[in-house]
């Protein structure tokens, strides 16, 4: 006879529990939806990809899942309306942010090299071209000295006609927005034509350290969402999306990824130890710290 | 993302998650043409046009297409669920 969950026991003990969770909508929904295995003779509904529930745990999950939904979108209805809020002493919650996309975290696949190539003939002075360049070198040591990715200039390509990566897996290129944004880059999951990093003019004036700049953008090329999206951020940081991120550290107002907005984050926008945990979680270590094997 | 997973990861998609979804349920999609808070709250973003797309600067720096916008604005306004989204990703 197999141990019953707490899920179950729950269920059976408590009439309020129950009443409560037999409200939840979704159940039914994920229970025609979610692929179920059978193990030992019990049958389970797998969610998120890896995790198993019994009948009655996929109760409490839908419950809580719609509850979840229906707070967030509360939120955002309410910041829309000038109501939202933020705790002012909420205790930290985990942090830096990644992409998600069908409940998986977004990352290049391992082996694919991030290779970039500085589009020359979209820079306005061959100055400001040398500039990128130097900054590009900086922000891409940088990230690699933090998790195990792999950056690679093709200096090669950078005088190549177009404004595409032109064999390369990106392109950083610069294009007066009007100061829409000071840069701007793209996710893993972005379309392949949308694999560009842009720097508008305003770069070259910005009180913030360019080389963070550049930081901060590549965050995002490596699947990095913005830090003060998080519940424990200002009201006062910029409106953005809200859906499909992972939390994979503590919330750190100095991370990289965080606007320097509400009085929180950081002009210098250096990677923090939290920024390196979380990476770490989806990259690995730096892979200047490994030996590695050839086939 | 995608054509549909190859070995161990998904490769480069031409089109966005957000474009594939609606194409799939342009109901949605005229709800969210439909109502006027969308577009106010649309109002608020600046609007770029990078290789003659045109896009909404959300987040300081992060380009959303039309398609984009209106995914983010359906789903903040419950007109699609989260399970529903997230099954049509898994599908991907």
């Amino acid at each position: 006879m197999s141990v019953k969950s707490f899920a179950s026991v729950a269920l059976e003990k408590d009439a309020t529990i129950r009443t409560e969770v037999a409200k939840a909508g979704l159940f039914e929904t994920l229970r025609g939806g979610l692929k179920q295995v059978k193990i030992d003779g019990e049958t389970y509904h797998v969610a998120e990809g890896d995790t198993l529930l019994d009948e009655d745990q996929l109760r409490f999950y839908a419950f809580s899942r719609e509850k979840i939904n229906d707070a967030r979108r509360a939120g955002a209805t309410a910041d829309f309306a000038g109501l939202g809020t933020v705790a002012l002493a909420e205790p930290l919650r985990d942090a830096l942010v990644a992409v998600t996309q069908g409940g998986k975290i977004v990352r290049w696949k391992p082996g694919v090299g991030l290779t970039y190539r500085v589009v020359k003939n979209t820079f306005t002075s061959a100055a400001n071209y040398a500039l990128v360049v130097d900054q590009m070198k900086k922000a891409t040591d940088a990230w690699e000295d933090t998790c195990g990715v792999d950056f690679e200039h093709r200096a090669d390509l950078d005088a190549a006609p177009g404004v595409g990566p032109a064999g390369a897996l990106f392109s950083v290129r610069e294009l007066d927005t009007g100061g829409a944004f000071i840069a701007a880059a793209f996710f893993p999951n972005d379309p392949v034509d949308r694999r560009r990093v842009i720097i508008d003019p305003s770069f070259y004036t910005t009180g913030f350290d360019k080389t963070g700049v550049l930081r901060h953008e590549l965050g995002h090329v490596l699947g990095f969402r913005h830090e003060h999206i998080r519940s424990n951020a200002p009201p006062a940081c910029p409106d953005e999306p809200l859906f499909d991120t992972a939390n994979l550290t503590l919330y750190d107002p100095q991370s990289v990824m965080h606007y320097f907005c509400g009085g929180l984050g950081s002009r210098e926008l250096k990677i923090t130890a939290v920024d390196r945990r979380g990476s770490q979680m989806v990259y690995g270590p730096p892979l200047k710290n490994m030996l590695l094997i050839e086939a | 993302m995608n054509d549909g997973p190859s070995e161990g990861g998904a490769s480069g998609a031409s089109e966005t998650f957000a474009r594939r979804f609606l194409r799939a349920r342009p109901d949605v999609r005229t709800r969210v043409a439909e109502d006027a808070a969308y577009r106010a709250w649309l109002g608020q973003f600046r609007r770029v046009e990078i290789d003659g797309t045109p896009l909404y600067v959300l987040g300081g720096d992060l380009l959303l297409d039309e398609d984009q916008v209106a995914l983010e604005w359906a789903r903040r306004a419950g007109m699609v669920s989260e399970d529903e989204v997230d099954r049509a990703q898994r599908e991907e």
